[in-house]
C-alpha cells in the first residue's frame, strides 16, 4: 500500500484499505492541482488571515462555575449505571 | 403555506392557533418524508408542547416575539437538549446533547418540527454524503436539493417549514436555496452565535437562515443576531432593526456585477442573471461591471484551509470522548475503527492532515491564508466603488443524482460563494429566474454587518418579481 497514504492514514487516525489508499492518492493530486492556482498570487508582505475576525476576541475569566449536576450528565446516555456513564472497555473483550 | 408574517399575523389575530399551524406542518413533513427524506429526526411531541405553551401565552395576554409560534426546521449540526444531532454522520447517531445551541435557545417559541438531512459534517454540496439517505429537491426528486443544508432547503420548499436554519461555510445556505428556489442568508462571520454548532472549519462556519422571502429571512435574523457570551467569536455589534428596514429600498444604490471569465456557468444560469442584471437596474439601483479576477484562487484556498481545519476540529471523534467505538488491540486501532466516517469526510480529512503535515503547512496552508488576506483586501477595496456585489449564487441548477461523482466537479459547485465565505462577508441567495423548469438563485453580497442592506435589497427584489412565490412544479 502506498506509503505515503499509509502515513497520512495514521497522523489522521483513519483505516484504510488496499482500494482507498490508491483514491487517496488520487484525490490528493487533484487537490495539490487546485492548489497550484495559488501559485503566481502577489502576497508578499501580508500576513496569513486565520479568521475574519476585526474585533478583538475576549477571554473568559479564569474562575470556577457550576457544571452539570451528576444526573443532568447522565440523562441522555444510551447506558448508564449506577449514576454514570456505562461504556464499553477500551481495549479486551466486553 | 404563507410567509412569516403572514402566519405571524395570523397567529396574533387568532386566524388559527400555533397548535393548529404547528400540526398541519408536522402532517405535511410526514407525508413529504417518503419521497423526500427531509429529516433525519422529527419532533411532533417538542413541537406540540412549544406550540401549546405559546397558546397558553398568547390567551394570558403575554406580550410574545413576532416569530412566537411559527413552526421551524433545524439542520442537524446544531445542537438540541434532548434530541438526537448526528451532523448526518452514523458516528453521532446516538448522539444526544445535555443543551440547545443559543441560535435554537433564541427561538425557543418555535415549536421545533425536527431535525434535517445534511451532508456528513456539512461536507458536501447534494445532501448526498448523509449516512441517513439523500434529500431529494422538491423540484424534481431524480435531482439534488443541494447541500449542506439540503434538508432545510427543500424543507421550505416543500411547504412543510416556513423557516430553517442551516449553517454556511462555503456556501451550504445559498447553492441550497438556490437548487430548491428559496431564499438563502449567510449572515457576517460572527453576527450570529455559534454555540452548539458542531464545527466543521471554523474561520467559515457560520448559521444561516433559509426561507421563502428575504423579510422572512429578516425576521428570523433579528431573533438570532447578536452578541453570546458563550462563544467568543461572536462580534460586539449592535443589532440593527432588520425588519423595520425592509421597506427603504434600494433607490440611488450602485451594484457590481462580478464578472468571472473563468466561472464556467451555465447558460440557463447565464442568461437569468442578464435578465435579473436588467431587472435589478428598474429597482432604481445603477449596475456596474466589476472584474472578478480571483475565483479560481479562492476556490483553491478554500479547499486548502477548510479542510486543514476539518482535520483538527474532527479529531475530537475517536469514539472515546465522542461517537462510535469500534474495537481494536490498541488505543491507535481503537481510534482508527471508530472513526467510520464516509469517503467524502475522509478524504477532506487526510487532504487536511496532508495540508499541515511537514513543509505542506509552509507551502499550502500559509499560502492559502495569505491569498485570503489579499482576496478578503480586494472585496474591501470594491466595497469603495459599490454598495453591493451581484453574481449567480452557483453556477448551475440542481443536477441528476449520479452526474458529479468525483469530488473536484462537486466543489465546483460553490465557485461563487467561496470568496465572500473566506473574507466573513454576509451573502444572500435569491430566487431570480428558471432555466429548463429548474430554479435558478442570484447571490448579493454586502460589506461586513451590512445584512440590512442586503435583506433591504432582496426584498426591493421580490417585490418587483414572484420567482420566490413560485412553488415546486409550477413554471412561468
Amino acid at each position: 500500500m502506498d506509503e505515503k497514504a499509509l502515513r497520512l492514514a495514521r497522523l489522521a487516525g483513519l483505516a484504510l484499505t488496499e482500494g482507498e489508499a490508491e483514491l487517496v492518492g488520487k484525490h490528493l493530486a487533484r487537490i495539490t492541482k487546485l492548489a497550484g492556482a495559488l501559485q503566481g498570487m502577489n502576497c508578499e508582505g501580508l500576513a496569513p488571515m486565520a479568521s475574519p475576525a476585526t474585533w478583538p476576541l475576549p477571554l473568559a475569566e479564569d474562575r470556577v462555575e457550576a457544571g452539570l449536576k451528576q444526573e443532568e450528565a447522565v440523562a441522555t446516555s444510551k447506558d448508564t449505571a449506577s449514576g454514570m456513564f456505562r461504556v464499553p472497555p477500551l481495549l479486551g473483550e466486553d | 403555506m404563507g410567509t412569516v408574517s403572514e402566519l405571524a399575523k395570523g397567529l396574533q389575530e387568532g386566524v388559527f392557533s400555533a397548535r393548529e399551524l404547528t400540526e398541519q406542518l408536522l402532517a405535511a413533513g410526514e407525508k413529504a418524508q417518503t419521497e423526500l427524506n427531509l429529516y433525519i429526526t422529527t419532533t411532533p411531541e417538542r413541537a406540540l408542547a412549544t406550540a401549546d405553551r405559546v397558546d397558553q401565552l398568547r390567551k394570558q395576554g403575554a406580550k410574545l416575539p413576532p416569530l412566537a409560534g411559527i413552526p421551524m426546521a433545524i439542520k442537524d449540526n446544531l445542537a438540541t437538549a434532548g434530541v438526537a444531532t448526528t451532523c448526518g454522520s452514523r458516528l453521532l447517531k446516538d448522539y444526544v446533547p445535555q443543551f440547545n445551541a443559543t441560535v435554537v435557545d433564541r427561538l425557543g417559541l418555535c415549536p421545533l418540527l425536527g431535525k434535517t438531512n445534511m451532508d456528513e459534517f456539512a461536507m458536501g454540496s447534494s445532501t448526498g454524503t448523509s449516512a441517513f439517505g439523500p434529500t431529494a429537491n422538491p423540484w424534481d426528486s431524480t435531482r439534488v436539493p443541494g447541500g449542506s443544508s439540503g434538508g432545510s432547503a427543500a424543507a421550505v420548499a416543500a411547504g412543510c417549514a416556513p423557516f430553517a436554519l442551516g449553517s454556511d461555510t462555503g456556501g451550504s445556505v445559498r447553492q441550497p436555496a438556490s437548487f430548491c428556489g428559496v431564499t438563502g442568508l449567510k449572515p457576517t462571520w460572527g453576527r450570529v452565535s455559534r454555540r452548539g454548532l458542531v464545527a466543521f472549519a471554523s474561520s467559515l462556519d457560520q448559521v444561516g437562515i433559509l426561507a421563502r422571502t428575504a423579510a422572512d429571512c429578516a425576521y428570523v435574523l433579528q431573533g438570532i443576531a447578536g452578541v453570546d457570551a458563550l462563544d467568543a467569536t461572536s462580534a460586539p455589534e449592535p443589532v440593527p432593526d432588520y425588519v423595520g428596514s425592509l421597506e427603504q429600498g434600494i433607490e440611488g444604490l450602485t451594484i457590481g456585477w462580478l464578472r468571472d471569465p473563468h466561472s464556467e456557468d451555465q447558460p440557463g444560469v447565464t442568461r437569468a442573471m442578464e435578465q435579473a442584471a436588467a431587472q435589478l437596474e428598474q429597482t432604481g439601483a445603477r449596475l456596474v461591471e466589476l472584474d472578478m479576477p480571483y475565483g479560481r484562487q479562492a476556490l483553491a484556498a478554500y479547499h486548502v484551509i477548510a479542510p486543514a481545519e476539518a482535520s483538527s476540529n474532527l479529531a475530537r471523534f475517536d469514539g472515546v470522548r465522542y461517537g462510535f467505538r469500534g474495537k481494536g488491540v490498541d488505543y491507535a486501532s481503537v481510534v482508527a475503527c471508530s472513526r467510520q466516517f464516509g469517503q467524502e469526510v475522509r478524504l477532506r480529512l487526510l487532504a487536511g492532515t496532508f495540508m499541515l503535515s511537514g513543509e505542506n503547512q509552509q507551502d499550502y496552508y500559509t499560502a492559502a491564508l495569505k491569498a485570503r488576506r489579499l482576496i478578503t483586501g480586494f472585496f474591501l477595496s470594491l466595497f469603495d466603488q459599490v454598495d453591493l456585489l451581484f453574481s449567480p449564487a452557483t453556477p448551475l441548477v440542481a443536477f441528476r443524482w449520479g452526474e458529479r461523482e468525483n469530488p473536484l466537479p462537486m466543489y465546483f459547485n460553490d465557485y461563487h460563494a467561496i470568496p465572500s465565505s473566506l473574507a466573513g462577508l454576509p451573502a444572500i441567495a435569491l430566487p431570480c429566474g428558471h432555466a429548463n423548469g429548474l430554479p435558478v438563485g442570484m447571490q448579493l453580497v454586502a460589506p461586513a454587518f451590512g445584512e440590512a442592506l442586503l435583506l433591504r435589497a432582496g426584498h426591493a427584489w421580490q417585490q418587483m418579481t414572484d420567482w420566490h412565490l413560485l412553488q415546486p412544479g409550477e413554471v412561468k
